[in-house]
């Protein structure tokens, strides 16, 4: 027989070396590249993570059904183990947290090695592959955020190549800008409605500036690709560009429009994950990784309540007291504190409505489970149709404030003053007290203000959220506050429940997950404060 | 009266046998001659007195024909005379041979071949034929299955007419077994072979081939999965080998089917299952699991022969579970409810008034359900062709659904042998089969299955609900029939099992053509070259319907649904071989070698679509229903090759010193493309002491030591590329915008699991010891054999780094070791004119050992059960499919006995209790790895769910024209998981034996205290309080038949006539509580859970055999 005769392919598939043959099958890996965005929920570990970084910080308690849902997010309150919150780096969740993100690396890593087999235009390859090497960077960025210590794998590996040791974090932020810088080179400078909902220029240039702010913030060093090195006055121009009236950027008038349909791919977004509710599917929630829907919005979703105008969520990543007091009252009240907080006190607001753990009454308003993002079919949980509003403007406007201080201080002033005016709250100077102050209250509820806290400094972080150990007045039992409590049923949370003391020997890093420290046979090294 | 000395004689023109006989008058010789050409001789002669050599001489002079005289007889023959090529012509003799037995009974069908020439005959009817143009110096090879092969020496001498008398071979040592591409005398096998042939099969009235093996063949563990119609059975030859697919090849009649489900067991002429390395070798990289080589029937020459075999049974359960009644199970759930908390008001405050309730498995089960077999054939034929025709039709309901679960099979056989040339052969088979069938559930279903609903509903809830008030409440879709309603439990946890069985509609058709045609050549003496197609096409139809029901709040659909799928499977396989025979003096030596192509593909396609009102069953085709929104539809396809190339010597001197080696080379699709081919080579030996000349024992007839030692390979690697990467696609994409904004999704596509192109198949190497030895002239026959397997390089897919990104491929990475031995013994002896007996009994022991498993573990997960997760396992150093659980010692007496079991922490010295939940009357885990604590860690092997010894034993007894068979097989030393009860659910029903639970009152109780919320796990954890000793001994069959005498049928034209009376499953001995001992399963590590397997019908059948 001829050799042939053996040699067939699978005929109902398509087998991996048929594939990157032509341009609808490049984009097709393209857009199974971009999927991994939409991922929050590896196989039931819970772990969106936007609000996983809620969680985390002093903006929000991790919140839940009772002290034994969800662990792996309680863990993340303190970082250690307390009576009311057991931590364990066993713990599966971390695991899927990691798996998240290597594999979209490792699709990105495919595409970028394949993409030369593609019988396509040269454009096409550039542009595509610059898209690629954004997500990598996107992916890279929140890993090595998590994990800090992470193994930097940038093409398709052989078997005998799978076991690599942990990269110096340096190493992989110098990757991340290496990845932005090449993107930026080809991407088009439009809006990301103009480009199909599609990364653009701003959304890298956006992303490589807020990259350069956490390296420069936690390792104080500027980022080098190898051929040139990205320093403050190289991002402080990127922004610039972005805030030039010709980008077409802008501050949306209404700040609570920002979370409504219509503004989503807006004016104000200059990176943002596309999710939908057109296209539902069934199953439960461990289908979430197959879903067009954005997990986190049931995973802030209040606890029991039943569908007018709210669906029942998670109650996961609860706004803390010391957030609700953030915002400022005099001379006028902040508008921005209803857009952010939810508060949902009563079975009259709320009908259905039940304590979950560490229930303070206040739940995330910019992600909820409101019918605008509700699917008219299929599984509600997984079917969250509201994109993720990754960077938005005022987010460029308020880091590039904090790069001109002191540099172009009546820049700096404008851009802070420029944000601060859209709510109507009087002019500031640009401090970075004040631009800290801003930032929180800005972008509270979208999984930014933890990696401020950490960039901030690991002793600044621990001061923030140890002091977020305020109950509230809507805890429902013995309040610091006093205030109604008008809820029954659900979880009882002792007060030491809200007790927040961060254990600063972790770095505010997830543990490196034990089962890839044991099938690498020791090669990865456990995260300091791990040991 | 005296005669001439000298011959005298004239004649002109006349008939030579007119001169012969003027000679005969005149000398007082007498003539002898063959054949009708002299007959038609004219002679013209002119002698005058000459002698009588004179005259002949001068008579014969220019005829072709010679003459001799001895005594006072002249033979008249052919002239030996030069023709052109100096070939010499002989005289040539025409012997009619009638072939018998001792009892002078004819043999029709026996086999004669003339050593020197290579041509075959074969008896008529009346056990003759005419053998033609023999000459001086022939030998006749005569053989008959199950006769010593007797040779007869053709002289001058032999009369025209021949009796040959066989004897009977009380070994089976004649009997020619196949050995894949060709066939093997057994007493020259050197390899561990075990055959079944028609006779025992017919006995049986098995519904599936499989069957056929069960306590058959040592060796070979055959167990049913199900009681249920159709349902197939599982099949190991010589232990699990293997994570991946466990079963072994089946060839029949050269070709290799997936699937054996079609084959008529009455088509079964035998069966020959290869099970050492250096047997199954000749099958390569599929032969690992062994092969099972099926030879259908044929036709054999004679006079037109036409016969009918059927029966007619009923079926019935032969066993029940004892559960409680309504009474009892309500006072069992105050206690639960009491022990839960003392507090609880009691469920049930009247518990008497229940009285007896339900018995859920009387409404269910049903009786005298019918179960029938017909076969009518035609075979006959003559020295040039043969044919075989033959129809069947088998049909069986079961004894729960009875035609829900249904099994029915027509098949139509045609095998034809044509001689066209003397070097021409071509033959045929063709079958066509149709089955159907309808099943209800399967042992692998997990939970919610009719006969498990059936144990575990409460026996409160009755039949069909009645009772006015309770109906106002119910569903609108409640299920019922022309009864009434079906009852509904309050519980809501367990469906009423009949309603189940009402609202099933579907079934799975088959139509099959499989087919094979080859044609022999013969090119040389000796050499042949034998070329064969085959193919295999299966058009499969499984559709269903479900119509709109409300069983339970969790199960109900508001709307009728209709689903339908087709595949259509396509296989062929082209074989060309070549073989030599070479027989000089002692030596006689074998060769083969040949080459095979196979080619699978499948293609499916699947539809379904809802209806918000309900079909009509009969007419529950999709495009009835209305919903076209809700319409889905599917397909897809599969295919793989295999290329290879093999060859095969066997030498032997003497019948005395054997040898035979093997080498295949086979190529597949599945294997990786770095590993295309692989090689298989096997060596054996056979030594028959008994025939050297120092052998001098008389009571030994026969011995012979054999060894083999082989490799083979496992190519069932589960998918057709289980080395691929393929992409997926599916909800795999990203929603993008166009201009305006509106959200589109975009289909995206990402590798399923990385590559493996070093995949190969799994190797077994196999090494086999074996002695036969007969005693008393072949009556008493032992065959003994010790086996050493172990399979290399299991498939199994390793842990990888997750920050490969991508599933882990398969890799081979993981050994199994079986040994065992095998024994094997027949006796068979006449009493007298009138009784003969006949004894085989097998019993064989085989030890199983997971050797390796390259993953982090050394293990793997099994099969799991309802809620608790895997309960068996593959791990290093235990035997395959273990169950994995917790150990327990007894049951707590006191609460200071709880205190007491404690763990003292090394490093802290802290003493905490080990079961802080348990309360007097719980179980008592073992800490098995001492911690302190009772989790997953402490889990063990808790027991071992393959037999340690498995046997079969059938007696045979004939006295005049009775015979009596029994048939019985035994199975010990394994555990079964009876999973029939609902440990989960604490409204469930209970075995009665569970009454004997732990109260202070009966403290010395087999069962723990009931308690509805379980605190302690006690029946939640997978422990040996679930596990059962499986060992069982069942007489499978008994059957009672009677001939009638010859002289009587044949005034009827009848050429055999009997009747007989069968009963199957008869008794079966066990201690296992489940309904049924034998529990196979489809894959080798689920192997012994019972999750409500359908008990095995108890079948009284009355048949009938006709030969016309």
């Amino acid at each position: 027989c001829k050799k042939s005769f053996l040699e067939i392919t699978p005929a109902s598939q398509i087998e991996e070396s048929n594939f990157f043959k032509t341009e609808l099958q490049a984009t097709q890996a393209l857009a199974g590249i971009y999927h991994v965005l939409q991922w929050g929920n590896i196989n039931q570990g819970h772990t969106p993570l936007i609000g996983w970084a809620e969680a985390a910080s002093d903006d929000a308690y991790s919140g839940g059904g009772s002290s034994s849902d969800a662990v792996g997010v309680k863990g993340i309150d303190n970082f250690k183990v307390t009576a009311t919150a057991p931590f364990n780096p066993n713990d599966g969740t971390y695991g899927s947290v990691w798996n998240i993100y290597y594999q979209g690396i490792a699709r990105a890593n495919t595409y970028l090695a394949n993409i030369d087999r593609v019988e396509s235009s040269a454009n096409f390859k550039a542009l595509t592959t610059g898209e690629a090497k954004f997500l990598r960077a996107h992916f890279y960025f929140d890993l090595v955020k998590w994990f800090e210590n992470v193994p930097l794998i940038t093409k398709q590996q052989a078997p005998d190549e799978y076991n690599q040791p942990q990269a110096p974090p340096q190493e992989v932020f110098n990757q991340i800008a290496k990845d932005l810088i090449d993107a930026m080179a080809v991407l088009p400078k439009t809006s990301m409605k103009a480009n199909s909902g599609r990364a653009t220029y701003w959304s890298a240039s956006a992303l490589l500036a807020r990259v350069y702010l956490f390296n420069k913030g936690v390792y104080n060093t500027d980022l080098n690709t190898g051929t040139r090195i990205i320093d403050a006055a190289a991002v402080r121009t990127y922004l610039d560009e972005i805030i030039a009236p010709s980008a077409g950027f802008d501050l949306i008038g209404q700040y609570s429009d920002i979370w409504r349909k219509a503004n989503e791919l807006g004016i104000e977004s200059v990176w943002e994950v596309v999710h939908s509710n057109t296209q539902p599917i069934s199953g439960s929630t461990s289908d979430q990784f197959r879903a067009q829907g954005n997990y986190n919005v049931l995973y802030f979703g209040p606890r029991g309540v039943n569908g007018n105008p709210y669906t029942a969520g998670f109650s996961n990543a609860i706004p803390t007291e010391s957030l609700y007091q953030a915002f400022e009252t005099t001379p006028i009240l902040d508008p921005r504190r209803a857009a952010t907080l939810l508060v949902l006190n009563s079975t009259a607001v709320a009908p259905g409505i039940i304590k979950g753990w560490q229930h303070t009454g206040y739940f995330n308003n910019k992600y909820n489970t409101t019918s605008e993002y509700k699917t008219a079919s299929g599984l509600n949980d997984i079917n969250w149709g509201q994109n993720l509003h990754a960077i938005r403007f005022s987010d460029v406007l308020l880091m590039a404030s904090e790069l001109y201080i002191g540099v172009d201080q009546t820049k700096a002033d404008a851009y802070l003053n420029r944000v601060r005016g859209r709510v109507g709250l009087g002019t500031r100077v640009a401090t970075i007290d004040n631009i800290r102050h801003e930032r929180r209250v800005e972008l509270a509820g979208e999984g930014i203000r933890y990696w401020d806290l950490l960039r901030y400094g690991l002793p600044y972080a621990k001061q923030m959220i140890d002091a977020s150990s305020l109950i509230g007045p809507y805890y429902n039992g013995t309040s610091s506050l006093g205030g109604p409590v008008t809820l029954t049923g659900g979880a009882n949370t002792p007060a030491n429940a809200y007790q927040m003391d961060w254990d600063i020997s972790k770095r505010g890093r997830l543990p490196i997950p034990p089962t890839q420290i044991t099938l690498s046979n020791g090669v990865l090294k456990p995260n300091p404060g791990y040991n | 009266k005296g005669y001439a000395q000298f011959i005298s004689l004239t004649a002109k023109n006349k008939p030579i046998t007119t001169v012969f006989s003027d000679i005969e008058k005149q000398s007082g010789y007498s003539f002898f001659w063959k054949g009708d050409d002299i007959n038609q001789l004219n002679v013209s002669v002119n002698i005058k007195s000459a002698s009588i050599d004179e005259a002949l001489s001068t008579l014969l002079k220019e005829l072709p024909y010679t003459y001799t005289i001895a005594k006072k007889t002249i033979v008249i023959q052919p002239k030996i005379r030069a023709v052109n090529n100096n070939v010499l012509a002989q005289a040539f003799i025409d012997v009619k041979v009638k072939v018998l037995d001792t009892t002078r009974l004819a043999l029709p069908g026996a086999n004669i071949k003339i050593k020197e020439t290579g041509k075959n005959y074969s008896t008529d009817l009346n056990g003759e034929v005419t053998l033609k143009q023999l000459t001086a110096g022939h030998t006749l090879v005569v053989s008959y299955l199950g006769f010593i092969t007797k040779e007869i020496q053709i002289t001058e001498a032999t009369p025209s007419s021949l009796e040959i008398i066989l004897r009977a071979s009380a070994s089976a040592l004649q009997e020619i077994v196949v050995v894949g591409y060709g066939s093997e005398k057994k007493q020259n096998l050197t390899t561990a072979i075990s055959s079944v042939q028609s006779k025992t099969i017919e006995k049986l009235s098995i519904t599936r081939v499989e069957q056929a093996l069960q306590g058959n063949a040592p060796g070979v563990l055959v167990l049913n999965q199900n009681g249920q119609p159709g349902d197939k059975p599982m099949i190991r030859i010589r232990g699990t080998g293997t994570n991946n697919s466990p079963d072994p090849l089946f060839i029949v009649d050269g070709f290799p089917v997936s699937t054996i489900e079609y084959l008529n067991p009455g088509d079964i002429e035998r069966m020959d299952v290869l099970k050492d390395a250096a047997s199954s070798a000749i099958y390569g990289a599929r032969g690992a699991n062994g092969v099972i080589l099926i030879t259908t029937k044929k036709g054999v020459a004679g006079k037109p022969q036409l016969s009918y075999d059927g029966y007619y049974g009923v079926q019935n359960t032969w066993r029940k579970l004892d559960v409680l009644n309504a009474t009892q199970y309500a006072e069992m759930m105050n206690v639960g409810a009491t022990n839960a908390n003392p507090a609880n008001a009691l469920p049930y405050p009247n518990p008497s008034a229940l009285g007896e309730g339900t018995n859920w498995q009387d409404a269910l089960f049903q009786s005298n359900v019918p179960i029938f077999d017909h076969q009518v054939s035609a075979s006959g034929g003559n020295d040039k062709s043969t044919y075989l025709a033959k129809f069947s039709y088998f049909g069986q309901e079961g004894v729960i659904g009875g035609k829900n679960s249904e099994f029915t099979r027509y098949t139509f056989r045609l095998n034809v042998d044509q001689k066209i040339t003397n070097f021409l052969k071509i033959g045929t088979n063709l079958n066509y089969i149709n089955t159907d069938r309808r099943a209800i559930f399967d042992n692998g279903d997990q939970g919610g299955h009719v006969l498990g609903n059936a144990i575990s509903i409460d026996p409160i809830t009755p039949l069909y609900e009645t009772d006015p008030t309770k109906l106002a409440n119910y569903n609108a879709n409640a299920v019922r029939d022309a009864n009434g309603i079906f009852g509904i439990s309050p519980e809501a946890t367990f469906a009423n099992p009949l309603a189940q069985i009402a609202i099933i509609n579907g079934n799975r058709k088959i139509d099959k053509l499989l087919g094979n045609v080859y044609a022999e050549l013969s090119i040389l003496k000796n050499l042949k070259f034998r070329s064969s197609y085959g193919m295999d096409l299966a058009n499969e139809n499984v559709n269903s319907y479900t119509p709109i029901y409300y069983l339970l709040p969790t199960s109900n659909q508001t709307f009728s649904r209709v689903s339908s799928n087709f595949y259509r499977t396509n296989t062929w396989q082209v074989e060309n071989v070549l073989s030599y025979g070479l027989d000089v003096k002692k030596h006689n030596v074998q060769l083969i070698a040949g080459q095979s192509a196979y080619k699978y593909f499948t293609q499916n396609l699947s539809g379904a679509r809802n209806d918000n009102s309900p079909i009509n069953p009969d007419l529950a085709y999709i495009d009835v229903a209305t919903d076209i929104t809700s319409s889905v539809n599917g397909g897809g396809a599969d295919r793989r090759t295999l290329a290879s190339y093999f060859g095969r010597f066997a030498y032997s001197y003497d019948d005395k010193y054997l040898l035979s080696g093997i080498i295949r080379r086979d190529g597949s699709s599945r294997f990786g493309r770095n590993n295309p081919y692989a090689t298989f080579p096997s060596i054996s030996g056979g030594w028959v002491v008994s025939k050297e000349s120092f052998f001098d024992v008389n009571t030994i007839s026969f011995l012979k030591l054999r060894a083999s030692w082989g490799q083979n390979g496992n190519e069932n690697l589960g998918s057709s590329f289980p080395w691929a990467s393929t992409i997926n696609t599916a909800n795999n994409g990203y929603t993008f915008v166009n201009g305006t904004g509106a959200e589109y999704l975009y289909s995206g596509a990402s590798l399923g699991a990385i590559s493996n192109p070093d995949l190969k198949w799994e190797t077994s190497e196999q090494t086999n010891f074996g002695l036969d030895i007969n005693f008393f002239k072949d009556k008493l026959s032992v065959s003994a054999d010790y086996y050493k397997k172990t399979t290399k390089d299991l498939l199994i897919r390793p842990n990888i780094l997750a920050s490969v990104g991508y599933s882990a491929p398969f890799v081979n990475g993981g050994n199994v070791q079986n040994k065992g031995i095998e024994l094997g013994i027949n006796y068979n002896e006449k009493f007298g004119k009138d009784w003969s007996l006949g004894v085989s009994f097998n019993i064989s022991h085989n030890k199983n050992e997971v050797t390796q498993i390259n993953n982090t573990a050394k293990a793997l997960a099994g099969a799991a059960y309802i809620s608790m997760g895997s309960i068996t396992r593959m791990s290093v150093g235990q035997p395959i499919g273990y169950f994995w659980g917790q150990r327990t010692s007894g049951i707590f007496q006191s609460q200071a006995e709880v205190d007491a079991y404690t763990f003292t922490n090394p490093n802290s010295g802290a003493v905490t209790k080990i079961q802080p939940n348990a309360k007097p009357g719980d179980l008592k885990f073992i800490d098995t790895n001492g911690d302190g604590v009772i989790n997953d860690n402490d889990r063990t092997n808790i027991g071992d769910p393959n037999p340690k010894y498995i046997s079969g034993l059938t007696i045979n007894v004939n006295y005049k024209n009775f015979d009596l068979s029994v048939f019985g097989i035994g199975m010990f030393g394994h555990k079964v998981f009876n999973g029939n009860y609902r440990f989960d659910k604490t409204v469930s029903n209970m075995p009665a034996t569970r009454l004997d639970y732990w109260s202070p009152n009966n403290t010395d109780a087999k069962y723990p205290r009931f308690v509805s919320t379980d605190p302690n796990r006690n029946y939640a954890t997978v422990s040996n309080l679930l596990l059962e000793d499986g060992s069982f001994v069942r007489v499978k069959n008994i059957q009672l038949g009677y001939t009638l005498p010859q002289l009587l049928t044949q005034k009827v034209r009848v050429n055999g006539l009997r009747f007989f009376v069968a009963v199957d499953n008869a008794f079966t001995l066990t201690n296992y509580t489940g309904f049924d001992p034998e529990i196979g399963a489809s894959s080798p590590l689920s192997l012994g859970i019972d999750r409500g397997v359908y008990p095995q019908a108890r079948t009284f059948r009355f048949g009938i055999n006709v030969k016309l």
